[in-house]
């Protein structure tokens, strides 16, 4: 599955599934939909009950990826999952604290092992 | 300042700098190196190089890092990667962030030098402009555009250029301002122009919503529709009027994306990052046009 995966890099950690996104940038909506449905697809597969989503890589957003990562988080909790986020630069968290989703809907780690250590 | 006329080669591996030296000095280029990416900024901040050509694995600051770094200090300084066998994808996201272009390491002697010639006859015929940039007080621009998001990040580029001219905002400020063009751009296409709902979005995982603009891309009234853009930056703020010709909506009618009960409801957080990325946010009465302002923030101001 991971080498079929194009906007993610799927790896474990400490046993928990850690999806890092890649470098794109994700303002455009195509590579914003597509990016989605790939997503959804590796939840649709593995149902992981313990997911971090690593930011590292990812410099710009837009509101329509923010709509697309609570579509993505809704998904892992329909499947009686957890979602955390590691390492979003503070570039890319801001659009999530001013929405109030930090902290609220979304909860963002400095790095993978705190965001494991949290579940 | 003296007009740049050396090439700076970055390489961890004296063996490859000293080949790249080589293959240079046989092209009759003037070439000084550095052994990694900090020596390189060091460098270029006491004698501005014409070019920079980086290897892209390094400890420290690796190529992709030096570009960005390169591109925050100096963007009009082109950067050339060479990367090795296998590294295309990130060579790739490398000219995404900035870089010029890139050679691959096993051609080097046959690759470099054609790469380096149109890099430079590029650099060279921009170098009236950057000049005259240096007395640029002011600059307006006006762009009329068709109902297609894929321009959306060349019209932003397009639009930070001014900025960058007028030394107006760091990076991580020219992020913000380039996010809220997207969001104000996006929705004068999408909502304003082809009258498509973010409401949809929420509809059978977003496909009404992707296949409405789709179909009104190619449907009158919607696709003869054009967004106008409006730039005019001076040395103290940069304003941008964003027009669309459809027919306007009530901000007013607008739920709070920050309350609770509207968390996970699509529309609204669009205009809520413009607000928070920009210092001034005007409506028309209409609806249909947005004007954002930024100033600049100089040392000591209060706000």
């Amino acid at each position: 599955m991971a080498n079929e995966l194009k906007f993610f890099r799927v790896k474990h950690v400490e046993g928990v599934p850690e999806i890092t996104l890649g470098s794109a940038d994700f303002v455009s909506r195509p590579v914003i939909v597509l990016a989605k449905e790939e997503l959804k697809e590796y939840v649709d597969l593995q149902k992981p009950l313990k997911l971090v989503m690593n930011f590292r890589n990812v410099g710009h957003i837009s509101s329509e990826f923010i709509a697309a990562m609570i579509d993505i988080q809704e998904h892992v909790v329909g499947y009686g999952g957890t979602l955390k986020i590691s390492h979003m630069n503070p570039t890319v968290q801001a659009p999530f604290q001013i929405t109030n989703l930090a902290g609220r809907l979304f909860m963002i780690y400095e790095t993978t092992p705190e965001a494991i250590d949290a579940f | 300042m003296a007009e740049p006329n050396h090439i700076l080669v970055v390489d961890d591996s004296p063996t490859q700098l000293r080949q790249m030296q080589l293959v240079l000095e046989k092209e009759g280029y003037s070439v000084r190196s550095a052994a990694g990416g900090k020596e390189a900024m060091a460098q270029i901040a006491i004698d501005l190089p014409m070019l920079v050509i980086t290897d892209l694995q390094m400890p420290e600051m690796n190529g992709l890092e030096l570009v960005a770094a390169v591109k925050a200090s100096t963007p009009s300084l082109p950067v050339i990667l060479t990367t090795s066998q296998g590294s295309e994808d990130v060579a790739a996201s490398a000219l995404r962030d900035g870089a010029s272009s890139y050679v691959p390491k096993r051609d080097m002697a046959l690759t470099l030098p054609p790469v380096v010639k149109q890099v430079l006859s590029l650099y060279e015929a921009t170098r009236f402009v950057r000049e005259v940039s240096k007395f640029a007080v002011e600059s307006s621009i006006t762009l009329v555009i068709e109902n297609d998001e894929m321009l959306v990040p060349k019209v932003i580029e397009r639009l930070e250029r001014p900025m960058v001219e007028l030394d107006l905002f760091d990076e991580g400020e020219r992020l913000q301002i380039a996010m809220a063009l997207d969001e104000a751009l996006v929705n004068a296409i999408v909502h304003g122009n082809l009258e498509v709902s973010s409401e949809l979005r929420q509809t059978e995982d977003g496909k009404p919503y992707t296949d409405l603009i789709e179909k009104r891309k190619t449907e009158s009234p919607y696709k003869d529709r054009r967004v106008k853009v409006h730039l005019h930056a001076s040395c103290q703020q940069v304003k941008f009027v964003i027009c669309d010709e459809g027919n306007g909506f009530d901000t007013a009618s607008l739920r709070d994306p920050t309350d609770p009960e509207n968390l996970e409801r699509a529309g609204g957080r669009g205009l809520l990052l413009i607000n928070a990325f920009m210092d001034e946010v005007i409506h028309n009465e209409c609806g249909n046009e947005i004007t954002m302002l930024k100033r600049k923030q100089f040392d000591g101001a209060s706000d």
